[in-house]
């Protein structure tokens, strides 16, 4: 959930979208982003799918994938007929990546996620099909039409997902549920902090292999220029082959 | 009993390998687990399927063998980046990054990861680990190993000699062509300038070269020299990859063959900049063509063995193979079909196995379905939980004939049989097939389910009995049933099946007998018995961009997201399952 007042989050939002739906472009990549993401999900759900032993469950998870499946050829039709010269070839495929999330999860976290990111997605296009019904023009319209539709859906996950956790939490297993759900909402927080992580001792460790690039390195370069050979610095011809391995031994080194 | 678990990672396509006492018994790509193409990865999902395949656990793998030597490849990458100072400080931070923060510690990420000990684990040449996967599993006794790619540690090329004697096998390094002089290389190098990614593109390569004219041979002469004796030599003014992380090309590549293409831009190989872009393919594939005669012939001269194995990526180039083969050079030629590094994690488990641990050689291999396959009740019942509309047809007979009438009539399926293909190319396990006869079905097949570069063309499944009535090809060649060779159409095959030849009157033709592919034998007999033509055309069950499926549920979602008309799966045809929308 974010944390601003609903006025501030309205100008916010509306910041946002004007940046990001601002052009022809800019609506045919977003869609096609869209797509995409939808494409991995209709893959993670299958996925889903194929791993859940209870076949009631695994009845909806494999309706949530045609479903995602759907949105992904919905969303890149919608990004190819905005931007159909350039578009051809950018938005023809959408590459899909699955997560795995089923397996990583288990059942109960699965579904948790499942909820809480149906919910945020639920959220999202129902904001973007109120701001596109707004503008005045035949090519949002569609576009409004299009999110409306895909809404539908997402309300439908949200509540067969909310459905079943409802389910388990009468079968006794409140505790384990909230758990889950609290899970899911940290994982979230956990992963954009490692991302973060990730990118900041990239560019420390960036920085510091620089400064041994242009202070530790020249040294051993020049060491090397003067030591080598003309020859052995081209290295074009044959050389001979080092010796295959005899035994066990001779493999057992990295070198 | 001897157990060694063979790995390749951390380059792209990794792979993990089972061999048990000289008996593959499994083999797979990471990328078909994590179904991310390509996957470089460690594959942990692998390397669980194989142990699962073999029901073993870790414990009981005798060896783990690495199919490169990590210690010998990071002194390359150091000393090139000291040849190349000061130019290469952006590779230097880049590689070095990846080095200090992983790749050195393979030892310890193996054993962490994999629950393996020190003791267990074992590294080999990239090159050998290429040599043995080719050789081990071919039928020949005497043969001379070329191995063609990138770069391994230093080498780039490598010619063995190779023999097996009273069950005995010993695979000797002759001599070797290195680092930065690489077909590999070149090859790769003009991949990007053609606008396609490297290590993903030099398939796409190859197939737009059949629309242009080898007309840039000057300008290739600049670039490449192939010397007398088999060897290359690449002119660094024109190549990046040794100081760039980035770039493969530099400025003076473009003013030389012209501007690059832009990647992902339109490209229509018969107009304008588009021709231009296929004369440079066709000059590229033409001297690549020359070069792997050069070095076949030198492995020929310096072995003086009757026959050739080759591997390593460039071998996964069909038609240099097929100039190899048809050179006369050697009696026969035979190619792994996973020639590029996922092999390496075969030929390491192999070379464990049989050379140092003594175990009996493995068969020839006859065919590559080493992955995971599905129980038919298990699919079955997969579908029926789902409500998926299905007809289950108990009689293969039954099956194959409707499959069959389904294809004759235009439709275009999925066919999913048995476990999936280790190597890149679909052989009729995860193949999505269509009636080679039709007109504009190739072009149906592009833009509504494959959705890939129309200049790209569909390779046909033909049954071996009638091999040669639609094809040049000679009926005991080796690489035609995996799909790595070339062979010109009749003048018959180019009226009777357009969706197959290529612009240049060629096919890469997979010949398909029935004691190597039964299943798909019988369909294709099936077919030629409605329609006369034993031939399908035959493309891998993917979208574009993505891996081969592995799993019913992905095959699935082939069919959903696409414009495939059914699967045939396992007993199973399957068809999409279409949920009412409220308008």
């Amino acid at each position: 959930m974010i944390d601003a007042s609903p006025l501030r989050l309205h100008v916010l939002t509306r910041l946002a979208m004007w940046l990001a739906w601002r052009s022809d472009t800019k609506i045919a990549k977003r869609l096609a982003g869209f797509s995409a993401t939808e494409a991995g999900s209709a893959l993670d759900m299958l996925a889903a799918a194929e791993n859940c032993d209870d076949p009631a469950v695994r009845r909806l998870f494999f309706r949530h994938a045609i479903d995602e499946a759907r949105h992904a050829k919905q969303f890149a039709d919608a990004a190819r007929a905005i931007d159909p010269g350039a578009g051809r070839d950018r938005y023809a495929h959408v590459h899909a990546t699955r997560q795995d999330l089923f397996r990583e999860y288990g059942l109960i976290r699965f579904v948790a996620f499942v909820h809480l990111a149906e919910k945020q997605a639920a959220e999202k296009f129902a904001l973007l099909a109120r701001r596109f019904a707004d503008r005045d023009d035949p090519g949002s319209e569609r576009i409004a039409a299009l999110f409306a539709k895909v809404l539908r859906d997402e309300r439908f996950h949200v509540a067969y997902s909310g459905h079943l956790l409802d389910v388990w939490r009468r079968e006794g297993r409140a505790r384990e549920i909230r758990r889950a759900l609290r899970s899911v909402r940290l994982a979230g927080a956990w992963q954009a902090w490692r991302r973060a992580g990730r990118r900041i001792g990239d560019l420390v460790s960036r920085g510091i292999l620089w400064g041994l690039y242009l202070t530790v390195v020249p040294v051993f370069a020049l060491v090397q220029r003067a030591t080598e050979s003309r020859a052995a610095r081209l290295g074009g011809g044959w050389h001979p082959a080092p010796r295959s391995p005899r035994s066990l031994d001779d493999v057992r080194g990295q070198s | 009993m001897s157990v060694v678990l063979g790995l390749s990672a951390h380059f792209h396509d990794s792979a993990a390998a089972l061999v048990v006492d000289g008996t593959i018994v499994a083999a797979a790509q990471e990328e078909r687990f994590s179904r991310t193409k390509h996957d470089a990865r460690l594959p942990l999902d692998a390397t669980a399927f194989c142990l699962a395949q073999a029901g073993l656990t870790m414990a009981d793998v005798d060896h783990v063998a690495f199919y490169e030597k990590p210690l010998k490849k990071f002194e390359r990458v150091l000393v090139t980046q000291l040849r190349e100072f000061p130019r290469s400080g952006g590779a230097f931070g880049r590689a070095m990054g990846r080095w200090l923060t992983r790749r050195l510690w393979q030892k310890s990420e193996l054993c962490l990861e994999l629950g393996a000990s020190p003791e267990q684990l074992l590294f080999l040449d990239h090159h050998l680990s290429h040599a043995a996967s080719a050789y081990l599993v071919s039928p020949f006794d005497r043969a001379a190993v070329l191995t063609v790619d990138g770069v391994g540690e230093w080498a780039s090329t490598t010619i063995y000699d190779a023999a097996t004697c009273d069950g005995r096998t010993r695979i000797d390094g002759v001599e070797e062509q290195r680092f930065p002089h690489s077909i590999g290389l070149l090859y790769s190098a003009l991949t990007a300038y053609l606008g396609f990614r490297v290590n993903n593109g030099e398939y796409k390569v190859m197939g737009l070269a059949s629309y242009g004219q080898p007309r840039f041979e000057a300008e290739f002469a600049k670039l490449v020299h192939i010397d007398e004796d088999g060897s290359v030599r690449l002119d660094p003014r024109y190549f990046a990859y040794r100081h760039s992380a980035t770039r493969s090309f530099t400025p003076a590549l473009e003013a030389l063959l012209g501007p690059a293409r832009a990647p992902g831009s339109p490209l229509e190989p018969t107009h304008g900049e588009g021709a231009r872009f296929a004369d440079v393919a066709a000059t590229l594939q033409r001297v690549t063509e020359r070069a792997m005669l050069a070095l076949a012939r030198r492995a020929r001269e310096r072995t003086g063995a009757p026959n050739l194995c080759l591997a390593g990526g460039v071998a996964l180039n069909s038609v240099a193979n097929h100039a190899i083969a048809r050179s006369g050079l050697f009696e026969q030629v035979f190619v792994q079909p996973a020639a590029g590094d996922a092999g390496g994690a075969l030929g390491a488990a192999l070379y464990v196995d049989h050379v140092l641990c003594g175990s009996r050689r493995p068969a020839p291999m006859t065919d590559a379905f080493l992955g995971r396959g599905f129980d038919p009740d298990e699919v079955r019942r997969f579908f029926v939980d789902c409500r998926v509309p299905h007809a289950h047809l108990r009689d293969p007979d039954v099956f194959d004939r409707e499959v069959a009438r389904r294809l004759a009539r235009g439709e275009v399926g999925g066919w999913f049989q048995g476990r999936f293909e280790w190597g890149p190319r679909a052989l009729g396990h995860r193949s999505i097939l269509a009636d080679a006869r039709g007109p504009g079905v190739a072009d149906r097949v592009n833009r509504r389910i494959k959705f890939r570069e129309p200049f790209r063309p569909f390779a046909p499944a033909v049954r071996a009995s009638e091999a040669s009535r639609w094809f040049d090809v000679d009926p005991g060649d080796l690489l035609s049933p995996f799909m790595l060779s070339v062979a010109p159409v009749t003048e018959e095959g180019r009226r009777v099946l357009p969706a197959i030849t290529h612009v240049d009157g060629t096919a890469r033709v997979q010949v398909v007998r029935a004691e190597h592919n039964p299943r798909f034998a019988r369909l294709l007999d099936a077919f030629a018995a409605q329609t006369g033509v034993g031939v399908l055309l035959n493309t891998s069950m993917n979208l574009r961009g993505e891996p081969l499926c592995a799993t019913p549920a992905e095959a699935y979602g082939v069919l959903q997201r696409s414009g495939l008309d059914f699967l045939a799966i396992e007993d199973l045809i399957v068809t999409k399952k279409e949920r009412r929308h409220a308008a």
